[in-house]
């Protein structure tokens, strides 16, 4: 898999988990940029990130129900769906954004999206 | 404002295949407002191309600017070296701006991004509707201050079709109100249902589009 | 003058003279880094070599976010001065050059915070004159807090913010308004009665259940029915308010005139204070319980109504006809009234009541700081659970206002030329931190209420929101997604 995931995370759960996981190998190639809220990552954003040269944008948002901010993994759902469009739109794949909803504690489920993100990206590559 | 949506990637794909420097342009006015065409939306599309671009192994200069509005002469001398290094504009404004765009830079390709609608308002967020279609003979007084023209699908001047049934309209029940009933229920609120028995007249369409591009002079305000 | 802080425990995996080369900033080599010694010595450099921004290098085991914290304590650094990055004992040098760049890149883009210290007001007006409102004064009181009470009609305007609310009222007269500052406010205004001349009720045939003792004391003997059903979990499931109301009604009935009388129910709710003795009185009084599945119908056929429901316990449909049915108003879905709704611009839940299904909120918490809410009027219906909701506002609100209200100033910022007042912010934010400036002409941030999460600045079609210390270009940096190091570098460092 060319280039790395970049996974955008809120500070409250999806930054938290990735600590936890530390030293996991699951970790090579992610690299984690903070964010006070999932709410804060933008469609253009996780477009120029691709632009760039990543691999993937994994957005990690809290439980709707559950966010510190109310609305905020929300929005973000709704704004990764614009980006899954247009990334469907320019025929390079829309399995390279995508959200998941987990609370800082779910580190194994964390540890399976960011393996299954890294599979489909690499089928991706593979099929391209 | 005037709300618009932006066309099919594809058709704007196929729109901007011939140039290698392309300008997007968005506007600030209307199009920001209904997010179709404002800073963020241009940053998406111009990152959608060139994802696009990358795939095809096409290497092309994608700049992006975006002004107050595009259908006044003085905001495009903010890019003005952005339009001449480009050799076509892709223009996110609504139909006005985009066509002025054109005028402003005789002689440079602008192509349209947007597909404009209709005046309209936002009834929420994310959601804008239609209330003027610029007939202009505005007679919305006789009909309690609601357009018989915009909001009734066949524009009927002197009551409701057949096709009226719980408050909607038959052409899409789920999303159309039906205009009259909205008109009934606010004359009736206003206690000025009898009026409607009043006859509307055949109305005079050359005041609007019908009767041809349309041109407005302010005496007092030319220099 | 940014300062990279190399623990040794990095040794074989980041060399200084590596280090160096990729980051073209001072590199001040330390021990143990993670600790309060290591922390403290980090804290002495800084001071000596007039270092502003910091970057800790250490191994996978620092804790990165307490590293970070305590060393912006030591060396009174601002927020967002200091970053930490953890490397595993794998990875290699390229990866590390670039994560340390793109680091620093992100540290030079962060701005000089302020911080600025308003005082709240000290009043607290409660919104609601039954028994909610009431227990939240006397809450408020017993804590040495003066409180207003008011009913939720006679409030016309609410505006501001968590230590200066303003709010408008209708004059008692009815003529004309008043204006008072509040420093809290906690909304105890109840849920609107029924409607008994709309479904489900038929005047005279289904009644509201807290009509019924008033209705049934006015009848003559000759009138006086001879069964009746109280129906309770009609459309959502009751609160133990409901099933106590039912018991008492009933047994007010039976010793009115010998009456047979009907509760269904989907489930008894008997864990509150005398309630199993209730329910045990009602059944010895001889009031028959039925357990339902589902929906119940009400029928107001000839002279008295059918009832028809599946009894879970027969395993069958069961249907009764009585002279008189009462229908449980905590059994209705009734939202809180919507124009209080609106002029306290919270969100609700799925049944509109003023308390969004999130739960960080519970149990008197609401998206705006300084509007607490308490009892039914958040679904809180039952006795002892509203009076616990006001006490718990009570202390909320005094303990808001019982210190100066000190805000770091690095809310959210609009560009004004930018602007185009599409409102989209100010609808957006959970926490109504965004206002409309009408003389600038743009939406602004009340510093006050901003939670920096970033939403508005997400959303803004035009891009004309940044929140500071997370701005595009820190996001983008830290994301290997900068521009280059030339563009990076005349984004103007603050």
């Amino acid at each position: 898999m060319k280039g790395g995931i970049v996974a955008l995370c809120c500070e409250n759960s999806g930054w938290k988990a990735l600590a936890s996981l530390g030293d996991d190998p699951v970790l090579d190639g992610v690299e984690a940029v903070r964010l006070p809220c999932s709410g804060k990552a933008e469609t253009g954003m996780m477009l120029k990130i691709l632009e760039k040269g990543a691999a993937g944008v994994l957005v990690l948002g809290c439980p709707k129900d559950d966010c510190t901010f109310l609305r905020g993994s929300a929005r973000a759902q709704k704004r990764v769906a614009v980006a899954r469009a247009a990334l469907k739109d320019a025929g390079v794949g829309e399995e390279r954004v995508r959200m998941e909803f987990i609370s800082s504690v779910d580190t194994p489920r964390l540890a399976e999206a960011i393996r299954a993100m890294k599979a489909a990206l690499e089928a991706h590559e593979g099929k391209a | 404002m005037i709300t618009a949506v932006r066309k099919p990637f594809d058709e704007i794909r196929d729109l901007v295949k011939g140039y290698d420097r392309l300008l997007i342009l968005g506007c600030g006015t209307c199009v920001t407002v209904c997010m179709a065409g404002g800073e963020k939306e241009v940053g998406i599309l111009a990152s959608t191309l060139r994802l696009a671009d990358q795939k095809d192994g096409r290497s092309r200069e994608i700049t992006e600017a975006t002004i107050e509005r595009q259908c006044d002469r003085e905001f495009f001398d903010a890019v003005k070296e952005k339009m001449a290094a480009a050799d076509a504009v892709l223009s996110m404004a609504c139909g006005v701006g985009a066509q002025f765009c054109g005028e402003v830079f005789a002689g440079k390709a602008v192509l349209p991004a947007l597909n404009t609608k209709f005046y309209g308002t936002t009834e929420g967020p994310g959601v804008w509707s239609a209330r003027c279609s610029g007939c202009g003979t505005c007679v919305i007084a006789d009909f309690g201050g609601i357009c018989p023209v915009t909001r009734c699908s066949k524009s009927l001047l002197n009551g409701p079709c057949g096709g009226s049934s719980k408050g909607k309209c038959e052409v899409d029940p789920a999303n159309i109100e039906c205009g009259w009933q909205l008109i009934h229920d606010r004359m009736k609120l206003l206690g000025r249902l009898a009026d409607l028995e009043a006859v509307q007249p055949l109305k005079d369409w050359s005041t609007g589009r019908d009767g041809g591009p349309g041109r407005i002079v302010k005496e007092d305000a030319t220099l | 003058m940014t300062g990279i802080f190399l623990c040794s425990c990095l040794g074989e995996v980041c060399g200084r003279a590596e280090l160096e080369k990729a980051a073209g900033a001072r590199v001040f080599p330390g021990e143990r880094l993670c600790t309060p010694q290591g922390t403290a010595s980090m804290a002495v450099s800084i001071r000596e070599h007039g270092v502003d921004r910091a970057l800790v290098l250490g191994c996978a085991a620092a804790q990165v976010d307490a590293v970070c914290a305590s060393l912006r304590k030591a060396a009174c650094l601002g927020t967002g001065r200091v970053r930490a990055l953890r490397f595993a004992k794998r990875g290699n040098a390229e990866g590390r050059a670039a994560s340390v760049r793109a680091a620093l890149a992100a540290l030079d883009l962060v701005p000089e915070v302020r911080t600025r210290k308003t005082k709240p007001n000290r009043e607290v007006l409660v919104i609601g004159c039954g028994a909610t409102g009431r227990a939240a004064s006397e809450a408020l009181a017993s804590l040495g807090r003066t409180a207003l009470m008011t009913e939720a009609a006679s409030v016309t305007d609410i505006r501001g913010s968590a230590g200066r609310f303003t709010v408008r009222f209708r004059n008692v007269g009815g003529d004309g308004e008043n204006a008072r500052t509040f420093g809290a406010l906690i909304v105890a205004a109840g849920l609107p009665e029924p409607d008994a001349s709309r479904k489900p009720f038929v005047p005279g045939r289904i009644i509201p259940l807290a009509d019924l003792s008033d209705r049934l004391s006015g009848l003559s003997r000759r009138e006086f029915p001879a069964s009746l059903a109280v129906v309770l979990d009609m459309e959502i499931d009751e609160t133990r308010a409901g099933f106590e109301e039912a018991c008492r009604a009933c047994l007010d009935a039976k010793s009115l005139r010998p009456v047979e009388t009907w509760v269904f129910l989907h489930d008894a709710r008997v864990a509150g204070p005398g309630l199993e003795d209730l329910y045990d009185r009602a059944r010895e009084a001889g009031v028959q319980f039925v357990k339902y599945g589902g929906r119940i119908r009400l029928d107001a056929a000839g002279s008295g109504v059918k009832v028809r429901a599946r009894d879970t316990v027969l395993g069958e449909e069961v249907e009764i006809s009585c002279g008189l049915a009462a229908v449980s108003g905590y059994g209705l879905a009734t939202p809180a009234d919507a124009e209080l709704t609106a002029m306290l611009g919270i969100g609700t839940d799925a049944l509109g009541r003023l308390q969004e299904n999130n739960i960080r909120l519970l149990p008197e918490l609401t998206g705006r700081a300084g509007i607490f809410v308490a009892g039914a009027c958040r679904g809180a219906t039952y006795g002892p659970d509203a009076v616990r909701d006001a006490r718990n506002a009570a202390l909320s609100a005094h303990e808001l206002l019982s210190r100066p209200v000190e805000t770091e100033l690095s809310h959210a910022v609009v560009d004004g030329d930018k602007c185009a007042l599409c409102l989209t912010c100010v609808r957006l934010c959970p926490f109504r931190a965004m206002t409309v400036n009408a003389e600038k002409k743009q939406a602004e941030c009340v510093p006050e209420s901003c939670m920096h999460c970033g939403l508005c600045a997400g959303e803004c079609p035009n891009k004309a929101i940044t929140l500071p210390l997370w701005s595009d270009g820190i996001i983008l940096a830290l994301s290997g997604a900068a521009p280059d190091a030339a563009s990076v570098a005349k984004e103007k460092r603050p």
